[in-house]
C-alpha cells in the first residue's frame, strides 16, 4: 500500500503545495527530461540527492520514504537486469537511480497538487476533462475503497479466514475472499457514482467551466525561472557538452 | 399544469423477468412534499428514476407510459439537462460525494453547467451559508460524519436551484438524531424556498408530518394514496410492510378500545394535545418543544 500512498494528495498546506500546478508541471518536466538525458550514475545522483533535498525542504518525508520503500523491489530488478545487459555497473545502477527520480518527483508532484488542480492544467492544456476527472475521482475514492477493505478482511476474518497461514501461493489464495467482495462492492459503487454524476449535470455543457482560477505568484516565478534555467544547463550539457563521456565512474575513480 | 406527470408507466429491467413498475400513475404539484413508501423492492427507487430520465436513458429496459416533467417529456432530453430541473439525492452519502472538500462539491454541479467563475463563487458562498456549512467547507469527506455529507449534498444539489428535489432514502445510512435533522431540513427547504419534495422513507414516523399527500407501493404497483391522515389510517399499510407512525396507531387502539377521537394525530404533540382537549380543554401546555 506505501507505493498507492505515496500518490496521494495531501491537504495540509505546505509551501510547495500552494505554488501554481504550472510550476509543478515545470519541476516535473525538469526532473522527467534530465533524468532521461543522462545514463550513467554521477549525473542521477546528483539528481537524485537534489529531488530529495527540495522534497524535505517542503515536507515530504514520508512521501519520499514510501516511494522509496515502495519501488526498492522493482528498483533492484531494474539494476540487476540491466547489469546482466551492459555488465556496467555504472549504468545499472545509474537506471536503477533513474527509476527512483522518476517515482520520487511524480509521487511529490501527485501529493503536492489537489486533484482539482489537475483539472485547471488539463484545460489549461486543453486536454479533455474526463481524464482529470478521472484522476480526481481515484484520489477521492482510494481512502475509501481502503476502509472497506479493511471492513471486509474483519468480516472474513470473523468468519473463520485465516489470511497469514501456509506458503507463498497459499498466502495469495486466502486474498481471494477479500477481493471478490471488494470488486462487486466497488462495480456497484461506480454504479451509483455514475447516476449522481448524472443528477449534476455532468456533461451537460460542452464548456465546462472552474470556479478557481490559476495564478502565478512571485515564488512561483522565481522556482519555475530556476527550474528553466537549470533545465536548459542540463539538456546543453548532454547535447554539447557530452558530459557524461568526461565525468564517469571511472575517471572519477583515476582521479581519487 | 402538474409539475411531475407520471402516465401509466410500466417498467421492467433489461435482465429480470417482472416489471418494476407496473401501470403507475401519479401527478405532483407545486410546492408538494410527496412522501413514497412502501416494502424494500416495490419500485420506490425505480419510479424516482423514471422522473430524472436515468430511466429510460441510463438504465436499459422495457418503458411504456410516459413521464412529463414541467410539460416536457423525460424521454426528448437528457438527464443532465434534466438535472437542473429535478435533483436527485441517494441513500448512501460517501457515493454521492464527488470531489474531495465540501466548497468543491458546491462548485462541481455549476461547473458543470458551465456558469461564470464569479457566478458560481458567489452561489458557493450563499449556499455555505445558508446551510450553515462554514465550519466544515474545508474539509474532505472522510472527515464528516454521515449526516454532514447528505446535507453537503442536498446543498449541493439545491445550488443548482432545481424546482424539484427528489430524494430516495436519505437517511438510510443516518442514525436518528442526524435522519430527523435531514427531514426537518427538508421541511424547511419545501416551506421557504417552495421546492417540491418527493422523498421515499421508511421512517415515517419524522415524515409523515411534513407530508401533505402519502403514495404507498407494493411489488411495483401503487396501492393507495392520499393526505398521511388518511393514507395511514388504512389496513393495507400494515399488511404491505410499512411501518405506521406510532401516534396513529396509538389513535387506532384508542378509538377501537376507548372513545372517538375528532383527529388522526401524527406526531406525540399532536396526541397529548387531542388528549388534553378531549379531558380537560382549557390547560395549559408544557412550553418546551417535543423532540421524540
Amino acid at each position: 500500500m506505501s507505493f498507492v500512498k505515496a500518490f496521494l494528495f495531501e491537504p495540509e498546506t505546505k509551501t510547495f503545495s500552494k505554488l501554481d500546478p504550472r510550476t509543478k508541471i515545470i519541476f516535473l518536466t525538469f526532473f522527467w527530461v534530465s533524468t532521461l538525458l543522462f545514463n550513467r550514475m554521477i549525473i542521477q545522483i546528483i539528481l537524485f540527492t537534489s529531488l530529495v533535498l527540495i522534497g524535505l525542504i517542503s515536507g515530504f518525508k514520508e512521501k519520499i520514504k514510501d516511494m522509496v520503500k515502495g519501488s526498492l523491489i522493482f528498483t533492484s530488478l531494474i539494476v540487476v537486469i540491466n547489469y546482466f545487459y551492459y555488465s556496467d555497473v555504472d549504468v545499472s545502477l545509474g537506471m536503477g537511480l533513474r527509476f527512483l527520480v522518476l517515482m520520487v518527483s511524480s509521487s511529490i508532484f501527485f501529493a503536492s497538487t489537489p486533484p482539482e488542480d489537475l483539472g485547471l492544467i488539463f484545460n489549461y492544456f486543453k486536454l479533455p476533462y474526463s481524464l482529470s476527472f478521472a484522476l480526481e475521482t481515484a484520489s477521492r475514492f482510494i481512502p475509501t475503497i481502503a476502509l472497506e477493505a479493511q471492513e471486509i478482511i474483519d468480516a472474513q476474518r470473523s468468519r473463520g479466514l485465516e489470511l497469514d497461514k501456509g506458503g507463498f501461493l497459499k498466502r495469495i489464495k486466502n486474498y481471494i475472499p477479500i477481493l471478490i467482495p471488494l470488486i462487486v462492492n466497488a462495480v456497484q459503487r461506480s454504479l451509483e457514482l455514475a447516476e449522481s454524476l448524472e443528477s449534476r449535470a455532468f456533461g451537460a455543457s460542452n464548456k465546462r467551466t472552474y470556479s478557481k482560477k490559476l495564478k502565478f505568484s512571485k515564488l512561483d516565478y522565481l522556482f519555475s525561472i530556476g527550474m528553466g534555467i537549470a533545465l536548459a544547463v542540463m539538456i546543453y550539457s548532454a547535447a554539447f557538452l557530452k558530459i557524461e563521456e568526461i565525468v564517469t565512474l571511472h575517471s572519477l575513480i583515476k582521479v581519487f | 399544469m402538474e409539475q411531475i406527470e407520471v402516465r401509466n408507466v410500466t417498467f421492467k429491467y433489461k435482465g429480470s423477468k417482472k416489471p418494476s413498475l407496473k401501470n403507475i400513475d401519479l401527478k405532483v404539484k407545486r410546492g408538494d412534499f410527496v412522501l413514497i413508501i412502501g416494502p424494500t423492492g416495490c419500485g420506490k427507487t425505480t419510479l424516482l428514476r423514471t422522473m430524472n430520465g436515468l430511466i429510460p436513458h441510463f438504465y436499459e429496459g422495457d418503458m411504456t407510459g410516459d413521464v412529463y416533467v414541467e410539460g416536457v417529456n423525460t424521454k426528448d432530453v437528457k438527464t443532465s439537462e434534466l438535472a437542473q430541473k429535478v435533483g436527485l439525492v441517494f441513500q448512501n452519502p460517501d457515493n454521492q460525494f464527488i470531489t474531495l472538500n465540501v466548497e468543491r462539491e458546491i462548485s462541481f454541479g455549476l461547473e458543470n453547467l458551465g456558469l461564470a467563475e464569479e457566478e458560481i463563487r458567489g452561489i458557493v458562498r450563499e449556499t455555505i451559508k445558508e446551510f450553515n456549512l462554514e465550519k466544515i467547507k474545508d474539509k474532505p469527506p472522510y472527515a464528516l460524519s454521515g449526516g454532514e455529507k447528505q446535507k453537503v449534498i442536498i446543498a449541493a444539489i439545491l445550488a443548482m436551484n432545481p424546482d424539484i428535489l427528489v430524494l430516495d432514502e436519505p437517511t438510510a445510512n443516518l442514525d436518528p438524531f442526524n435522519a430527523r435533522k435531514i427531514i426537518d431540513l427538508l421541511h424547511i427547504i419545501n416551506k421557504e424556498k417552495g421546492k417540491t419534495i418527493i422523498l421515499v422513507e421508511h421512517r415515517t414516523y419524522y415524515a409523515a408530518r411534513y407530508a401533505n399527500r402519502v403514495v404507498v407501493m407494493s411489488k411495483g404497483e401503487k396501492i393507495s394514496e392520499g393526505s398521511p391522515r388518511e393514507v395511514f389510517l388504512k389496513e393495507i399499510i400494515e399488511e404491505v410492510g410499512v411501518f405506521v407512525p406510532f401516534p396513529v396507531k396509538l389513535y387506532k387502539f384508542l378509538t377501537l378500545n376507548w372513545k372517538p377521537i375528532s383527529t388522526v394525530p401524527l406526531t406525540a404533540e399532536e396526541t397529548f394535545k387531542l388528549l388534553r382537549g378531549s379531558n380537560d380543554a382549557g390547560k395549559s401546555y408544557p412550553s418546551h418543544k417535543f423532540t421524540f
